[in-house]
């Protein structure tokens, strides 16, 4: 119960003033077996979460300064390329011939030199194939059994035929699975450059049977192929300042990394293919049609994508044999790597687009199966990408920026990126395809920045590129459209994995992360989302976001150099926030767990004794106090036993006390009156931190009146005690409610302890009890496309019943009935019985589809009007707001 | 030991080890982890369970056995498709009762048994004790929503829920499963070596027993 005094009525306009104090608990010693990688430092019995990480990072030198930048002294490597190649579509292999010019550009003398040979894979003694675990499977088909069959034969990997110097002398090299190795016959010295050749030839991988960032894809309809050709030649193994050469081994999951460097690559293919590739076409008018280049520079200005193939062209190419070949040409400068495509069934869209001054050359390449989505969004979503991706970062360098349809799902190279969605084959799509395709686009393009122009090494740090690389994904896919449905990102999203105990930090090796997606792509992703959005705020997070991608623009950045960088240029320290987020697997799971009202006294005795004696009634009297009650007393029975005490108060105030605090207020100044008789209400929230991970507090209160007031605690609440803490609350109002973490922005894993007064949050099953919409149906596409189909048919047999009632009525014997046109061949009628209810018109297919699609119109609302009705409510409101206005 | 259902201890038990068969191609995403919610519900004497997976996934461990023929989960309101979806969940999401007697039972996948029984005997470690009473299913961009209760044949005995949603399509899988039972909340997961998670009465945190735990060990492979 309340004192009276202060259940009176307050000011409704309110100032609310937060005093943090820190509960000092001193508990057990702390122990997480997550932590394991900085030294330990008990405080007050607690691991310090705030920690300085300069334990665990490199030591600045003259190559990466203590700033996250390039140091003086920075160096890398640098290889050129010329390669020849022919693709031979009958039997799908590749033959190439490299030259390569290696420049030395480090202070040391090499006396070998170590190449990937990332196709080795493919050998069916790999070590990707050895480690390949087999999980149990109760339903295995017999498609799978072969594909598992041929897999196991596939005799894939590089026949290397030649390895020379440039006087054709042979080289010394030695195969080290998915690497190899050539000898020098004299050291490198530092500055110095060698040229050397590589012949080499491999089957290329049939996608269906053996699935990898590479491969072609057979279509059985038409006979053709696409090809998607990566990490297909022997290339050089970085060697950095850091890491030394990063030979790793090739098993699949951690990318790679290279170094930069210019090629001149001459693709010989079929010449009915159409070629796309990283790098600037160089002999158009060889390969290339007189129309086609027509197309292709009116492309250049256009404000959409013009086709250079179009789908009649392409499916018109596919029925073409022809017999001779072509040479593709194609430059491209600067690059770390080099991809390619080639197919006689390429559509071919391009849109020129001037990128922050650089004329860009946007374009989809993809066979007639991806449309018509592909012609609708790949080539808008190259450009966007393009344009906010430049923006956060730095103006896209290169040329051209390709998307291609093929039988890879989603994979990046220079300029050039395969993607793997398409409709179905009636031309249909889901939502789920359509902004799959858009996604990927994003993502795959924006690649081009991490890793390919900001060199970050995946085969080490798969979250460098693809957490970063999310991260921008996610902010472009909100610049798509309102309400895009982007799967990571919002920290409500990652959640459930936070949630689980099996995984590693995300500072873990590529191969050895758990659940790589989550880990890798969007678990820092969301880090970085918050720490933009809860942390920095977005101003100052672009700025450092942006100076990173700056620094190491065409350089080779490492972890510590992209921490240091966004602590050097926001001016944070968010060594905590490193930690935390990509050192351990603690998460997020702050809970409210008590809130105590406190009403300071004033030192008026009347108050102080009011509030002694409401609070002494407001307990409850104990269970002898109670059935003692009804005994009578002797006291009542002989009344003259009562005296002085049995009336005497000593909570009530005296004339004495209240002589005392009068004069006590006289003694103060005016400001110190007014203080002591402000009405205040203080509430001390404690909070109890038991995912681990240190996080912003955020609180939502709500007061008696219904005002909110939003209450952003730094993370640094936790920085003497990570374990426990109290966040004070004063205020003039009383609070009706708190709420932890209201905008879902902390990924809080646990919400049913984020309330005052306690609450429970509904689960999802229950809120789709709730709610209960209908059963999933067909693809909203497929059904509008099945309701046109209807409704013409019902039309058109309107129209002929119209037309032929004569007919129809002479048919069907049965009087007065309109009858349908096909009555006679008994096709749409019942197949029993002749009562009224088998009436044509109730019966005619047409018209229940009629019907259906009546049901399925008004179930199509309701699903499809969810957006459309917040967008609605909103528009109504600003409507009524102007109106009222 | 009696099962109270008001507080769950997790113990992940049931190591299966690998049967020398090869999963179905995954869709070289590298999100192979799933969400299941699942709330006790005193008054139905069942467990509501919303579990979140990847459309693309699931369509993958769908399709046809000997056509490979991709089945679309658009297509729900066909009867034959919501059956095999029902079907599938039912055999791979279930309760059972810890100390009953019957549970090794040979399974042999019927799509395959004139074939390749010889190869592919898979022994099921326990068999449902539950009902399966399905809900419905709900989009969420590329993910789906199942939602449906599983409802023990009895009611005293201690539980042990069997969840190898799609483990059969990604070697990796992880099946992150959060139970909440009152204002408790326990989080643990299965994947395809420790599928089985064991529901145990009154001591209200989680731990995992070690995986040679020869006890908890019956929903073992040859």
């Amino acid at each position: 119960m309340m004192p009276a005094t202060i259940c009176r009525q307050r000011m409704t306009l309110l100032t609310a003033q937060f005093i943090i104090t820190y509960s000092l608990w001193v508990l057990g010693l702390w122990s997480d077996s997550a932590i394991g990688q900085a030294v330990v430092n008990d405080k007050y019995g607690q691991f310090d979460k705030f920690r300085q990480l300069d334990e665990i990072w490199p030591t600045p030198n003259s190559f990466r300064t203590a700033a996250g930048e390039p140091g003086p002294e920075y160096w890398q490597q640098r290889a050129d390329y010329v390669i020849d190649i022919q693709l031979n579509d009958e039997k799908q292999t590749l033959t190439g011939s490299q030259q390569v010019t290696y420049h030395n550009h480090s202070p040391h003398s090499l006396r070998y030199l170590w190449l990937h040979l990332d196709g080795n894979i493919f050998d069916p003694q790999s070590d990707y194939n050895k480690l390949r675990s087999l999980a149990p499977s109760d339903r295995l088909s017999l498609d799978s059994l072969r594909k598992m069959q041929l897999r196991e034969a596939f005799d894939g990997g590089f026949k290397i035929t030649r390895v020379c110097d440039s006087s054709g002398t042979e080289l010394p090299h030695s195969l080290v699975k998915t690497v190899m190795r050539i000898d020098l016959g004299q050291p490198l010295p530092p500055g110095e450059s060698f040229q050397f050749s590589i012949d080499w030839n491999y089957q290329v991988n049939d996608s269906s049977i053996a699935s990898m960032r590479t491969g072609c894809e057979h279509f059985e309809s038409d006979g053709n192929y696409i090809y998607e050709i990566a990490q297909w030649f022997p290339r050089l193994v970085a060697f950095t300042d850091a890491k030394g050469w990063q030979h790793r081994q090739y098993l699949g999951q951690g990318e790679f990394t290279l170094e930069l460097g210019d090629y001149v690559v001459r693709i010989t293919v079929p010449e009915d293919h159409v070629v796309a590739s990283t790098g600037v076409l160089q002999n158009p008018d060889d390969v290339l049609s007189e129309l086609q280049r027509q197309r292709l520079a009116e492309a250049k200005t256009a404000d959409k994508p013009v086709f250079i193939v179009t789908p009649e062209e392409a499916k018109q190419n596919e029925s073409t044999r022809k017999a001779g070949t072509k040479t593709w040409v194609f430059h491209a400068r600067n690059v770390r790597d080099f991809a390619w495509a080639s197919s006689r069934k390429f559509i071919w869209d391009a849109q020129g687009h001037d990128v922050e001054g650089n004329h860009v050359m946007a374009m989809s390449f993809y066979p007639n199966e991806g449309e018509p989505l592909w012609s609708k969004y790949s080539t808008h979503a190259i450009i966007h990408t393009l344009n906010v991706y430049s923006r956060y970062t730095f103006t896209y360098p290169y040329p051209v920026a390709i998307s291609v349809n093929g039988p890879v799902g989603g994979m990046e190279y220079p300029m050039i990126c395969f993607n793997g969605p398409r409709p179905h084959p009636d031309g249909t799509y889901s939502e789920r395809t359509k902004y799959g395709l858009i996604s990927v686009i994003i993502h795959e393009v924006g690649h081009n920045y991490f890793p390919m122009i900001v060199n970050s090494d995946e085969r080490e740090w798969t979250w460098m590129d693809e957490g970063l690389n999310t991260f921008l994904q996610y902010l472009s896919e909100q610049e798509w459209e309102e309400n895009y449905p982007s799967r990571r990102g919002e920290p409500a999203d990652i959640v459930a994995y936070m949630r689980g105990n099996f995984q590693v930090p995300v500072m873990t090796n590529s191969e050895s992360v758990l659940q790589l997606g989550n880990n890798a792509y969007a678990k820092p992703a969301t880090a970085l989302n918050i720490l933009r959005e809860s942390v920095l705020g977005r101003d100052l997070f672009d700025f450092a976001f942006k100076e990173y991608a700056r620094r190491w623009k065409f350089k080779r950045p490492m972890p510590a150099d992209f921490f240091r960088t966004m602590e050097d240029a926001s001016g944070v320290d968010l060594d905590w926030f490193w930690y935390g987020w990509f050192y351990t697997t603690w998460h997020c799971d702050v809970a409210i767990d008590s809130v105590r009202w406190h009403i300071p006294s004033d030192g008026n005795p009347e108050t102080s004794a009011e509030q002694k004696i409401q609070q002494r009634e407001s307990q409850s009297p104990s269970l002898s106090k109670q059935r003692n009650a009804s005994l009578a007393k002797r006291a009542d029975e002989f009344p003259e036993l009562k005296d002085f005490y049995n009336s005497y108060d000593p909570d009530a105030a005296t004339p004495e006390d209240l002589q005392k605090h009068q004069a006590f207020l006289e003694s103060l100044s005016d400001e110190e009156r007014k203080l002591l008789l402000h009405d205040t209400n203080y509430y001390q929230i404690r909070l109890k931190n038991l995912g681990g991970l240190v996080m912003p507090v955020i609180l939502k209160v709500t007061y008696q009146d219904n005002s909110e007031e939003i209450v952003r605690l730094p993370a640094e609440i936790w920085a003497r005690d990570n374990q426990s803490v109290t966040a004070t609350i004063a205020s003039t109002q009383q609070v009706a409610s708190i709420e932890l973490d209201p905008f879902r922005e902390t990924a809080d894993t646990n919400r049913d302890n984020n309330y005052y007064p306690p609450r429970l949050e509904p689960s999802r099953f229950q809120l789709y009890k709730e709610k209960r919409e209908p059963q999933g149906s067909d693809n909203p596409m497929r059904a509008a496309k099945r309701r046109a189909d209807a409704k013409s048919k019902a039309e058109q047999a309107k129209q002929e019943s119209k037309v032929q009632p004569e007919e129809a009525s002479d048919a069907n014997p049965a009087p007065k009935e309109p009858a349908p046109k096909e009555s006679d061949s008994g096709s749409t009628r019942p197949s029993s019985g002749s009562d009224a209810s088998e009436s044509p018109q109730v019966n005619s297919p047409i018209l229940q589809s009629s019907n259906e699609n009546a049901e399925v119109d008004s179930n199509e609302k309701n699903r499809l009007s969810k957006k459309e009705r917040r967008k609605r409510k909103r528009d109504l409101g600003q409507k009524k707001e102007e109106e009222e206005e | 030991m009696g099962c109270k259902l008001a507080k769950v201890l997790i113990l992940v038990a049931g190591l299966v080890s690998v049967s020398g068969l090869g999963i179905r191609e995954s869709q070289g995403h590298p999100f192979h982890t799933s969400l299941t919610e699942i709330d006790w519900n005193p008054e139905s004497g069942c467990w509501e369970v919303g579990m979140r997976l990847l459309a693309s996934d699931l369509e993958l461990a769908l399709q046809g056995v000997e056509t490979n023929a991709r089945l679309d989960l658009q297509r729900l309101d066909d009867p034959a498709v919501l059956q095999r979806l029902q079907d599938y969940i039912h055999r791979s999401c279930y309760l059972t009762h810890v100390n009953s007697n019957s549970h090794i039972a040979t399974e042999v996948s019927t799509d395959l048994k004139s074939s390749l029984s010889s190869k592919s005997n898979i022994m099921e470690g326990l068999q449902s004790a539950s009902e399966l009473r399905w809900a419905g299913t709900e989009e969420e961009g590329s993910w789906i929503w199942l939602y449906f209760e599983l409802c023990p044949s009895r009611a005293d005995g201690c539980l042990r829920l069997v969840h190898r949603v799609l483990t059969d399509v990604n070697e990796d899988q992880m099946n992150i499963v959060s139970i909440r039972v009152g204002d408790h909340r326990y989080s643990a997961q299965t994947h395809a070596q420790l599928c089985c998670l064991v529901l145990e009465p009154k001591i209200g945190r989680i731990s995992q027993p070690a995986p040679n735990d020869s006890s908890e060990h019956s929903d073992r492979t040859p």
